[in-house]
């Protein structure tokens, strides 16, 4: 039906995450490797520094073959409005039921991707 | 002979074989007198220009790199090998507005919109003498420009049916608003049980004989039914005439949405027979086609299962 088709907690959970500069991953095998004990573990988290910084992100990256994802900076909340009117009428042992349902949804989520992007038709030389 | 832009300058090289275009030329060379532009244009998108694919030349231009077969076609130099033709020209952004993603950058974005309307019927039975039922009618229409759940990796391109819901062009989104992929818009449904009246306490052959009983008795009757109109798709028209991201639709001449029943030619099952194929036709470059998203609608839907076990009474 016309409804929010998605899962609103999928993109906060995995969608949003996992956009560019959304997450850094730091990790320090050696510390284990070597036969670090756990209770020694404070001052290695600590010393962990993050490869990039959010402002690296500030700037599109110049160049890149493999598919980048990206959300819209207007991104809107989807809204479902439904609207119902039922009539329902028993005798004997039978019942006639006669329901009417309207919806309209607007702001749903969508993906495109623009590259191989729409022909532009209004390009003047 | 002026050009207005990339599409009339395409249409102008696919009309005329002699053809040279002083765009194409200005894009591909950097000179608008350089022939050697057009003459590149032509090897590089040979099928593009029989099929119309005005789209696919788009990219293929914009993604063109300075090879050693351009340097002995004279539009660009040894010193420029590997470099984007379209940089070095000076027109960066003319066909793309994100060159430098080559690979794709999917965009989540809010512009969906939906509607629905749906009209039920019911009737049920509580069950009584042995006898109940419940059937059901809805008359409906769904109406939207996508129909299934966006993920940041799921764009749908080119020709499978999902690809219809993806933007045919991202300003304008009302191109691909129309009947939802689910769109079935008369569904009967039914559920029924009988107790078969034979046997002990029944109004036929009530009777104390256990052997009797244990035949005629504790039959019934059940099932369920679900009669449903198909399901609409899309027809597209095999070529990238308005983006390359997806294929244009079809064009079909005189075609209602209707068209389409079950016919078998030499042991093969077509939905359009072969006057009902030769409709079809691919839509001028540039041009969406005249179906559009949804516009068929597949055959339809029947499924019935009917049981009588017996109930042990």
């Amino acid at each position: 039906m016309a409804s929010d088709r998605f899962a609103t907690f999928l993109f906060g959970s995995f969608i949003f995450q996992s956009t560019p500069g959304n997450n850094v991953l730091v990790q320090n095998s050696n510390f284990g490797a070597s036969g670090g004990l756990y209770r020694n573990v404070g001052p290695i988290i600590g010393g962990l520094v993050p490869p990039s910084q959010p402002s690296a992100q500030q700037q599109p990256i110049s160049f890149n073959t493999t598919s980048n994802n990206v959300i819209d900076p207007d991104l809107q909340f989807p809204q479902i409005h439904e609207w119902s009117a039922s009539f329902q009428r028993e005798f004997k042992r039978n019942v006639i039921e006669v329901n009417y349902i309207g919806k309209h949804g607007v702001h749903l989520l969508e993906v495109t991707t623009l590259i191989r992007r729409t022909f532009l038709p209004a390009f003047q030389e | 002979m002026s050009e207005t832009n990339f599409l009339d300058a395409f249409n102008k090289i696919r009309a005329s074989s002699s053809y040279n275009s002083p765009l194409i030329n200005l894009i591909m060379s950097g000179n608008a007198a350089n022939n050697g532009g057009t003459a590149r244009f032509r090897a590089l998108n040979t099928t593009n220009i029989t099929q119309g694919s005005v789209g696919a030349a788009a990219v293929v231009v914009s993604q063109k790199t300075c090879v050693a077969a351009d340097v002995t076609a004279g539009i660009c130099t040894n010193a420029q090998l590997n470099q984007r033709l379209l940089d070095l020209n000076g027109f960066t952004y003319l066909l793309q507005q994100y060159p430098q993603f080559t690979g794709g950058l999917n965009v989540f974005d809010s512009n969906d919109y939906s509607n629905y309307n749906g009209l039920q019927v019911i009737f049920k039975r509580r069950i009584s003498a042995g006898l109940g039922f419940q059937f059901a009618y809805t008359l409906s229409k769904s109406k939207d420009n996508r129909s299934w759940d966006p993920a940041l990796s799921g764009v749908s391109t080119g020709s499978v049916q999902a690809a219809s819901s993806t933007p045919f062009d991202l300003r304008d989104r009302s191109l691909n608003y129309t009947w939802s992929d689910f769109d079935r818009r008369h569904v009967f449904q039914g559920t029924y049980t009988y107790d078969l009246p034979f046997g002990k306490n029944q109004q036929f052959l009530n009777t104390s004989n256990a052997v009797v009983n244990q035949i005629v008795g504790g039959w019934l009757f059940s099932g369920t039914i679900i009669k449903q109109s198909g399901r609409p798709f899309t027809v597209y028209s095999g070529v990238n005439t308005l983006s390359n991201v997806v294929q244009s639709t079809a064009d079909c001449n005189n075609c209602d949405r209707h068209m389409g029943s079950l016919v078998n030619e030499s042991g093969r099952n077509f939905w359009f027979d072969a006057s009902d194929r030769a409709k079809f036709s691919a839509p001028v470059p540039g041009s969406i086609g005249n179906t559009g998203r949804n516009f068929f609608i597949a055959p339809v839907y029947f499924s019935g299962m009917h049981r009588s076990p017996r109930n042990g009474r």
